[in-house]
This record gives structure tokens, sequence and C-alpha cells, in this order.
């Protein structure tokens, strides 16, 4: 406890409540409103519609829902594995290779996403390997940007991890490839788990690259948005922010119970 | 004169209840151990004093002075906790120097020498908490409880961090510590018995967030009032029975007749009471023999010298229990 | 040993080929004709750099501020709903930036909740100052902060604060002395991270869409997909990578690692 007494804790807890409040909650309040707002001149709408949800989720509209859920499972599904990967191989690596690998997979994290998407345009519009216009130089700056998430929530999980584990399923006479597929891999399913959930809420929300890069056969969700909201059409807009939202949460929250159940299962 | 007293304290974490109606005075310059298992209740007692929490229902006095409202730096006590908690960031000196805030800055140094050197750490003034073994961080914490001088010294279970040898070493800084400390109130939280006979002027004994029994130390230790407290501290025999004329009566009565291992004897059959042997420990300067007895379902544990001439495991053997010192305390 | 190295190679393969081929053409392009002189000697640019810097460093103090202060109270003194509260902290990370700016132009437009409210125009034109965007970046990026920070401060020994506080410290005392010391590992951590990605950031200012408040990821979007001036674009991100590359350096040494 730090503040001791009751008044002094009331205290803290109003400028607390008038802090979050309009900072983190307001924000979130009024998109949602604005998603069922008809119009809206007063202080709250003055009349509701379930409308932009209609055409949020029809037409045009949902088929960039669908090709960012195609984006982010790509680009996620590689990502995870590629940044699994790479945790346990920096590992078994010798100490000098180890600190460089460990940085360069960090890298991209530190690069704006706008630059990744450059690069990917200026590095891929022409031969040899020529990929502008295709869905694919989204799914590759997606990949790229969410993979160092990917590494370094598995590469953490893994710091964590005590390696007798590792040490007593070898001593049991288990080669390296039933103790990496019998022990290791199984204990950092939650890691995997939580790095597949951020990198599919990163790649549902990313702006950057996909605006660079992102042909008209292949607009994701993040990028109508923004077209919506730069021509005025922003109730649309919010409705498809939070479709957003709640398909991000939902899958999120559908990974979280299928590794609770998971671990319940190997108990 | 009562330097600390707790009147009817009841402690609440959540729904369940942590300290029950409790009520414990400690003089000016006395020493009560707060005796226990855990979850007995007894560090919630000394986190009430120290305001650490504050009580659902009860006072607490301190020098006469309600405090049951003040927060814990307006109350003037110094407090050990078991881990020590001394701030990793700081030197030692800087550590006992930190309850000083408000004393001129040549004395204060004056005063971190002082209680240093009191507790035979002047040469660590220097180092940093990690840097100091598990007993020097114990005398740096408690040099910091003492630098201000507080009137009423609160000790959590200050050597249970420790291993066997320094823990022993430990209770004898203490023993000397209040010697010199003659002014000061102390209450020792603990949960073992040792530390307790060895420190304690009254020890008051806790079970289940209740206050159990309370006396003086030998007092309690050779007369003990209760057949919790009789097993609890000195880990004494409880057999069913009562004393009739002076002699032991087995199954006999509501009570427990209580008798310390060490005073118990073992015989061949036909001296005692009949009994079997289930088992026999060796403890380096005794052998601890285990007996079941035969007329009553109740173990018996002897401390004797030696084995020569006492039955094996699992043969009939005899318990022969002193003429004196025996207690009868009422079962639970 | 080195058998053990090989396996290293198909992750590093991977980077190296979506991401280090593509930032040398970056590189390359940038030096081709005199794209260099040109953008340097800009006031466009030098405009994008001053507001950048100076944006992302409002906005880490304030949500160094902010998420401190957040941080201590739901960690040390929590109240009913505070790990809900903790919860929808997390959650927010996942969530994309430009969603704060979609709101912001609900609540802070000519039009918006706090002009109505007030029933005349006070806003001014917050909504398209370096203001709003520093708000927005503020209100995103707390939670970054916030996140090492309660992490750190589970590990608190809270008897510290006990002994610290029957030592006779107040509160304030307390925090400073004894609270903040050992916090500087999380927060500087927190803190740095901030810097980096509101230099990078590009959604919110995307979407607040101010005409005035240019920052460079918003110049190399305008360079290199609205004027095709590709060597300029490229210019303009060699730059913001050395200077985002270098604050990741001094991040890593300081803090030993990523997330």
């Amino acid at each position: 406890m730090l503040v001791w007494s009751r008044g002094g804790r009331v205290l803290l807890w109003t400028i607390f409540a008038l802090v979050f409040v309009p900072v983190v909650l307001a924000p979130l309040a009024v998109l949602v409103l604005a998603a069922f707002a008809a119009d809206w001149n007063g202080v709250l709408p003055g009349a509701y519609t379930g409308a932009h949800f209609g055409e949020a989720l029809s037409g045009e509209e949902i088929s960039s829902l669908s090709v960012s859920l195609q984006t982010a499972f790509l680009a996620g599904t590689a990502a995870v594995l590629t940044g699994t990967w790479g945790a346990l191989a920096v590992r078994a690596a010798p100490r000098a290779l180890r600190r460089i690998a460990d940085a360069v997979l960090h890298l991209p994290v530190a690069v704006p996403s706008v630059v990744v998407g450059l690069g990917l345009l200026t590095a891929f519009s022409r031969p040899p390997i020529a990929l502008n216009g295709t869905m694919w130089l989204v799914v590759i700056a997606h990949f790229v940007l969410v993979l160092a998430f990917a590494y370094s929530t598995v590469s953490a999980a893994l710091d964590r991890t005590d390696p007798a584990f590792a040490l007593v399923a070898g001593s049991l006479g288990a080669s390296p490839w039933r103790v990496l597929w019998r022990v290791r891999v199984p204990m950092l399913l939650p890691s995997i788990a939580a790095a597949a959930s951020l990198s599919l809420a990163l790649s549902m929300g990313e702006v950057g690259a996909t605006i660079m890069v992102y042909p008209a056969s292949w607009r994701p969700l993040s990028v109508t948005v923004f077209t919506l909201t730069d021509r005025g059409r922003v109730f649309l807009a919010s409705a498809e922010t939070v479709v957003l939202l709640v398909v991000t949460v939902v899958i999120l929250a559908g990974l979280a119970v299928a590794t609770r159940r998971g671990a319940a299962k190997q108990r | 004169m009562t330097a600390i007293g707790l009147s009817d304290v009841t402690v609440h974490y959540g729904r369940t209840e942590a300290l029950s109606r409790f009520s414990l005075d400690v003089a000016v310059g006395e020493t009560v151990a707060l005796l226990g298992p855990s979850g007995s209740g007894k560090s919630t007692a000394l986190k009430a004093v120290a305001g650490f929490l504050r009580p659902t229902s009860g006072t607490i006095r301190l020098d006469g002075r309600d405090v049951t409202a003040l927060p814990p730096h307006r109350r003037g006590v110094g407090v050990v906790v078991q881990q020590y908690a001394l701030f990793p960031h700081m030197k030692v000196a800087e550590n006992v120097a930190f309850g000083l805030a408000g004393i001129p800055r040549a004395q204060r140094k004056e005063r971190v020498a002082e209680v240093l050197a009191m507790v035979g750490m002047s040469a660590y003034a220097a180092r940093r908490p990690r840097e100091l073994s598990g007993g020097q961080q114990q005398r740096v914490a408690i040099a910091r409880a003492l630098a201000n001088r507080p009137r009423v010294l609160l000790l959590d279970e200050p050597l249970s961090a420790l291993d066997a040898a320094l823990r022993a070493d430990m209770l004898g800084e203490l023993q000397r510590l209040k010697r010199e400390l003659p002014e000061t109130a102390i209450l020792y939280v603990t949960h073992d018995q040792g530390e307790a006979l060895a420190l304690a002027d009254r020890i008051a004994v806790m079970k289940d967030a209740r206050l159990v029994d309370e006396a003086a130390t030998a007092e309690l230790y050779h007369r003990p009032p209760s057949a919790f407290t009789a097993s609890f501290l000195g880990a004494a025999n409880l057999i069913p029975g009562s004393i009739v004329d002076g002699r032991v009566a087995v199954g006999d009565g509501a009570g427990y007749v209580c008798v310390r291992p060490h005073a118990v004897g073992v015989a061949a059959p036909g001296s005692g009471l009949a009994a079997t042997v289930t088992g026999v420990q060796w403890r380096g300067a005794t052998y601890r023999v285990t007996l079941a007895l035969s007329d009553v379902e109740a173990e018996v544990r002897a401390d004797v010298a030696s084995l020569d001439g006492l039955p094996g495991v699992g043969e009939p053997a005899s318990v022969v229990l002193p003429a004196t010192g025996l207690t009868v305390v009422p079962r639970d | 040993m080195t058998r053990r190295a090989w396996w290293l190679a198909p992750p590093l393969l991977l980077v190296a080929g979506f991401f280090l081929y593509p930032l040398y053409f970056v590189v390359r392009e940038s030096l081709t004709g005199d794209a260099w002189s040109r953008v340097a000697s800009s006031g466009r640019f030098l405009d994008a750099l001053g507001t950048t810097v100076m944006v992302s460093l409002a906005a880490t103090a304030g949500c160094v501020v902010l998420g401190t202060f957040l941080a201590l109270v739901l960690a040390f003194t929590p109240f009913p709903g505070a790990g809900l509260v903790t919860r929808l902290v997390d959650t927010l990370l996942a969530f994309p930036s430009f969603l704060i700016a979609l709101a912001f132009t609900f609540l802070y437009g000519s039009a918006g909740i706090v002009n109505a409210a007030a029933g005349r125009e006070v806003m001014g034109g917050f909504l398209y100052s370096p203001w709003c965007v520093i708000a927005a970046e503020i209100t995103f990026y707390t939670p970054f902060v916030m996140r090492p920070l309660l992490a750190s401060f589970k590990h608190f020994p809270r008897e510290q604060l006990d002994v610290a506080a029957s030592l006779g410290a107040r509160p304030w005392r307390v925090f400073r002395r004894v609270v903040l010391p050992e916090a500087w590992p999380a927060l500087g951590a927190g803190a740095s991270l901030t810097l980096l990605l509101t230099l990078n950031e590009f959604g919110i200012v995307l979407f607040i869409g101010a005409k005035d408040v240019e920052t460079l990821p918003m110049l190399v979007h305008s360079f290199g997909v609205v004027t095709f001036d590709l060597p300029a674009a490229c210019v303009v991100a060699v730059i913001e990578v050395a200077l985002s590359l270098s604050l990741y350096a001094v991040y890593r040494r300081a803090f030993g690692g990523g997330r």
C-alpha cells in the first residue's frame, strides 16, 4: 500500500477516473456511438440506425474484411512459424552469432512501417521479382512487420522457461528431436498463441505499409476505413472500425480459449 | 506502563477473518513473542500494530495514544520483516539513514554510525544490500529499524530466512540487543518455539486467528493451560487420562496428561505403561523412540540417551512417566 | 556447433530477403539524381523533421507522466475493477492507432461533442494543430509505458513500502526514494519504445489529416505514392531509418533486448 489514508486513496481514484475516462474510455465509446449514429449535431447523436453496419457487412466492404482476414492469416501464420523457429534456433547458435541474429530478427520493429512499404515497392516493382499490383506485396509487408513481435514474444517465453525440463527429458533418453517436439514446443504453446494473437491484431490494423503497396484488387479493411474517412463518410468508417475491432477481439478470445483448453488437457 | 496495547482487534482480509477479537498488552521494556503455526494470525496482529493494515474493529494504542486510524508513517515504530526489505538501490548507510530525514545532517551521520556499530556492521556502510549475506542484511534491517530510537520494535519472523547455524548466532545477537535496549518494547512474531523461549519475557500462543494462551515464558512452558499450547510449545506428549493421588490413571477423566519427551523413560515390559515400540530415530545426542500405548490410543515420544537394553522396533515395551512435573490439560 | 548455426539460416534469409534487401533498394534509389540536395534544401523536409521530433518528444513526455500515474494507482492503490482496467489497457495495445484519430474527430472537431456541449466554438483549430496529434499519440501510447511499469510493479516487494512508511516516510517520499529508483529500467524501456514508435507513427497523422502537421512518415507517403517522387521519398526514408535505428541501438544497449 502506498497511500494509507482512505481520503487520500479516494482522491487518487477520483483523479484516476478523471484521467482514464476521457483519455481511454471516451474515444472507444464515441466510436461505437458514431457507428450507430444517423446524424450527429449535438452532444449525442440525434438518431440511431443500424444501416451503417448493414453497409459495412455487405458488398465491397465485406470483401475488404475478407481481404484483411486472409492477409492476417497468411502473414500471421508465416510470422509465428518463422518467429518460433528463429527463437529456438537463436538459442542453439554460437554466442557471437546469437547476438547478431537476435538484433536482426528484432530490427523491423525499429523501422517505420511506411519505409517497409516503400522498400518493398522499390525492390519488387522490377525484375527479377516483380510483385507490384499483386496481393503478395501486402502479405509480405505484414509478415515483415509482425515477425519481430512474434519472435520477441516467443523468445521472451523461452528466456523464462526453466532449461531443467529439456535436460531432464534428455537424461531420460529422449533424442533432441523428441525433446523439441514433446517437451519444448508444447511448453511454448501459450506464448505461440500469444504471438499469433498479437500478429493477427497488428496485421488487422496495419495502415502505413499497406497504403504504400496495396493494389486495387486487394484492399484491406484499414485502408477502406481511411478512404471512407477521407471522403467524409465518417459514420460508415466508424462502423467499419467497430467491425474490425469486434472481429479481432472475437478471434483473440477464441485463441485464448483454445490455449486454455490445450493447457488444461496437458495437466 | 503499557507500550503496545491491542484491545478486541479484529482484522478481515476480504471475507476471511485473519484476526479475531485479539487483545494483548506489551509493557515498556518487555519482550512478548507471538507464537503460532502459519496462518494463525500472528503476523496480522503485528501488521495491525505497525499500521500496515486497518482493523475492522478494536483499538490499538502505542504509549497510551490511540493510533488505530494513523498511517504507519505517523506511528514511529521500528519494523523488521522476514525478507528484510532493504532498499536495493541504496547503500547500507543510506538504508539506515532513511528514517532519519528529519534530523540535522551531522547528527544523522552520528546516529547511523552508532546503530551500525550496535549490530556490528560498521565496516559495511558503503556496501549495497546485494553484496551482503543473509545474516548481514538482517543486521542492517535491524539497525535501520533502530535508527530512530523507536520505543516499540516489531520483529516479524526475523530469523526464518536464515540457515540453522546463522539463526543461532543471530538469536544471541538479539538477546544482547534486548539487554542494550531496556526501554524498548518488543513484539516478536515467530513459529519457532526455540526463538520464543530464548527471547521472550512472555509468550502469547495463537491459533486460527485467535489468542489461545498467554503467560510468562517459564510458566507457559511448565504449566501449559491447554492441549494446543502444550504440544506447540515443547512438543509435549498428550496421554488421555488424569492424575489420581499422584499417579497417572490412563484413559481416565476428561483431560490429557502432559509430559515432555525428555522426561519420558522407556524400559522392558512390566515396569510402566504397556506399549509397543513403533520407531526409533537417531538424533545425535539422543534417540527419539516412538511408542504406541496398549491401553489407550495414543502415541508417546521419548528422548533417551542410549538404546542399550531397550526393546527394538515392533517389540513390546513400557513407558515410564516421571513422578513429578506432570500437568493435566483439558481436551479441546 | 557450426552445424547447429545453420538452423538460423531460414529465418535470417527471410528477413534479409524481405526487409534488408528492400532497404538496400531504398538507399540505392535515394542516390539517383539530385534527390539528396533537393530534399535537404526544401523547407518542407526541415519542417517535417522539426514537427516529427517535437510531436514525438512531447507525446512521450505525456505518456510517461500519465502512464506512471495510472500504473501506480493500478498497482499500489488498487480499487474494485482494477484488474478489468488493466486488461482493457492490454487490449488497447492490440488496437490500431487510427481509431483514436477517428474518435478525436468526433470529440474535438468543429461539429464535435466538446463544442456541442459548450454551445459554442471552444476547440478552435485544435483538431488540425500539432497538439491534437500529440494528444492522440498520448492516448494511444500511454499503455506502452504502463505495461512494463505494471510488470515491474508486480514483482515489487510490498514490504519495502510498508517498511519505508514505518520509517516515517510519507507516500510522496516513498514513491520518489523507494519506488521510482527501482522502476527506472521499466520506465526507461517503456519511454524509449514509445519515443521510437511515436517517431514512426503514421496512422494517427494520416487519419487526422491536418495539412499543417506533416511528419517524416507522412512525407515518405506523400512523395512515394501521391506525387510519385520515388527518389525523394527514399531520401526521407533513409533519414528516418537512420534516426530510428540509432535510437533503437541506444535502447537495445540500455535495456538489452526487445519488448
